[in-house]
C-alpha cells in the first residue's frame, strides 16, 4: 500500500514547479520532503515560502502524518 | 483538531459597487449602530519599467485562509466594541480601477469602528495566505509584493 501525501504549490513556487499539487509517496518527515523537492525544483532552494500540514504551520522539523496536505506558501500578498 | 464552519469572504472577480451599496443599505435596520468604517482595495495601475499592470489575479490556499480569517474576526470581536464586521476579497482576475476588497466595521461609535477596520485591514494583507499575480498589459507578470 502506497503512503501517499499531497503537495500543493502557491503563489510564486508555481512558477518554479509549473503545477499546483504533487502527490508523492510520504518521505517521512519535512525535511526529507524539503530535500527531496529541492532536488527535483533545485530553484526551490532560493525561495521564501512557509510550509503547512493539514492547515497547520510549520515551525520546526516534524514527521509528515499519513495522507497529509502540505502547502508551500511564499510571503502572502493578498489586499 | 477544531473545526469550526467559517465564514466565505472570497468573491469571484472583482467586487462591484452595487453589492458594497447593498451591504450599506442592509445595515439601516441595526438602528444600535451609531458609526461605519469601510476600506476598499482597488487594483492599481503601477508602472514596472516598460510594464503597466493591467490587472491582478488573485489565488489562495482557501481552506486556510478561511480558517485563519475566523481566527483574526475572533481577535478583532474581542479587542474592539463592534457591532458586526463583513469581509470580502476577491478571487480571480480583477482589472485596474476594480475592487479586490472590502472590510465594513460597524459600532456604536465610530472609534472602535475605524481602529477595527485598520486592524483587520492589516491582518488581512500579512497573515491570510493569498497571493496576487499582477499581470501587463504584454500579458507578462510578476508577483505582487505586500509592504
Amino acid at each position: 500500500m502506497h503512503k501517499q501525501i499531497s503537495i500543493c504549490f502557491f503563489g510564486q513556487l508555481t512558477d518554479i514547479t509549473q503545477c499546483n499539487t504533487l502527490a508523492i509517496d510520504n518521505p517521512g518527515t519535512v525535511s526529507l520532503l524539503q530535500n527531496l523537492l529541492v532536488r527535483q525544483y533545485p530553484n526551490l532552494s532560493h525561495s521564501k515560502y512557509t510550509i503547512a500540514i493539514n492547515n497547520k504551520m510549520v515551525i520546526e522539523d516534524q514527521p509528515i502524518p499519513e495522507n497529509a496536505i502540505i502547502a508551500l506558501m511564499p510571503p502572502f500578498s493578498g489586499g | 483538531m477544531e473545526k469550526k464552519s467559517s465564514k466565505n469572504i472570497f468573491v469571484e472577480g472583482p467586487i462591484p459597487a452595487s453589492f458594497i451599496a447593498d451591504s450599506i443599505a442592509k445595515h439601516a435596520t441595526k438602528t444600535s449602530i451609531g458609526g461605519h468604517s469601510i476600506f476598499l482595495g482597488q487594483v492599481r495601475a503601477d508602472q514596472i519599467g516598460e510594464n503597466a499592470v493591467a490587472a491582478i489575479d488573485y489565488t489562495s490556499n482557501v481552506s486556510m485562509a478561511l480558517e485563519k480569517m475566523h481566527e483574526i474576526r475572533e481577535e478583532i470581536f474581542s479587542k474592539y466594541a463592534l457591532t458586526c464586521m463583513h469581509v470580502y476579497h476577491s478571487i480571480g482576475l480583477v482589472k485596474t480601477g476594480e475592487i479586490c476588497l472590502f472590510v465594513f466595521t460597524s459600532s456604536k461609535h465610530r472609534k472602535s469602528a475605524i481602529a477595527a477596520c485598520t486592524d483587520c485591514v492589516e491582518k488581512i494583507k500579512t497573515e491570510l495566505p493569498i497571493w496576487g499575480k499582477e499581470i501587463f498589459e504584454n500579458l507578462g507578470h510578476q508577483w505582487k509584493e505586500n509592504n
